[in-house]
């Protein structure tokens, strides 16, 4: 089967395929009724997780820039030697 | 009426009543092309699954291309990975077709007819090859051109045409084998 460029005119049988997804093109799948609110329902709950999550890390890392600070580095020589 | 690129700015900075525009926008468009591609069962599912793909990236979104384009592309991902996780299960079947006939009920006869033979047409879409369907959902159905669906499909156009090609060929076969279809005239 050798493979055409799309720019040549339609066969045949591509004319009649084309005639039978007309129906397809005609049919207006729609969403159902409610779903724009189930979606942002979902992004404001995940936006609070990660709201969440943001907090605890900006929290956690603080906690640990304080210790560093007090204890020095781990690893690191104590000054007080 | 905003821009797209105005509300995605708007979403950027935490207005979500912007992002929820943007879903109201083109929620038609991302469910009517996950049936095409997934079938009508999962098309909601992967729909959910595209618009909060799509906030959590607006800080990817890059203005070089249309919004839209940028969407169908997470669709067009998220449609072919659920593909992907469901390989192995049922194929389609008859009570698959029966979903995509909507509301059968009081309908004229001529009306039931089309309605029926639209979903055996659906049906029949199902079975060419995942990549192939994309394509020809994007183009055929949704009247894409090559360059959008070159860039939705992250390809090269000569690879979309040459997808678009053999689609075309296997749906010609598929519907050539239900001769009752095929030879029905329009």
């Amino acid at each position: 089967m050798s493979e055409r460029t799309g720019d040549e005119p339609p066969t045949p049988a591509e004319q009649r395929l084309a005639a039978l997804l007309v129906l397809l093109q005609s049919d207006l799948v729609r969403s159902r009724p409610g779903l724009v609110t189930v979606i942002m329902r979902r992004v404001r709950w995940q936006g609070l997780v990660r709201e969440v999550f943001d907090a605890f890390g900006t929290f956690a890392s603080s906690v640990a820039q304080g210790l560093i600070v007090f204890f020095g580095r781990p690893g690191a020589p104590r000054s007080d030697r | 009426m905003s821009s797209d690129e105005t509300l995605v700015e708007r979403a950027r900075s935490g207005d979500l009543a912007s992002f929820e525009e943007l879903v109201e926008r083109y929620r038609d468009l991302i469910v009517r092309v996950a049936t095409r591609i997934i079938g009508r069962a999962e098309a909601e599912d992967v729909t959910q699954e595209v618009f909060l793909r799509a906030y959590h990236r607006l800080g990817q979104f890059r203005a070089e291309a249309p919004f839209r384009s940028w969407l169908l592309q997470i669709a067009h991902n998220s449609a072919l990975t659920a593909l992907e996780r469901r390989r192995g299960e049922d194929e389609p079947s008859a009570e698959a077709a029966a979903d995509y006939i909507e509301d059968p009920g009081r309908r004229p006869a001529d009306e039931l007819e089309i309605s029926e033979r639209r979903a055996r047409l659906a049906l029949k879409l199902q079975e060419v090859q995942p990549t192939h369907r994309a394509v020809l959902v994007l183009r055929d159905l949704e009247g894409l051109t090559y360059q959008e669906i070159a860039q939705i499909t992250e390809s090269p156009v000569g690879s979309v045409k040459g997808r678009l090609f053999r689609a075309r060929q296997e749906l010609i076969e598929i519907l050539r084998q239900n001769t009752y279809d095929w030879e029905l005239p329009q």
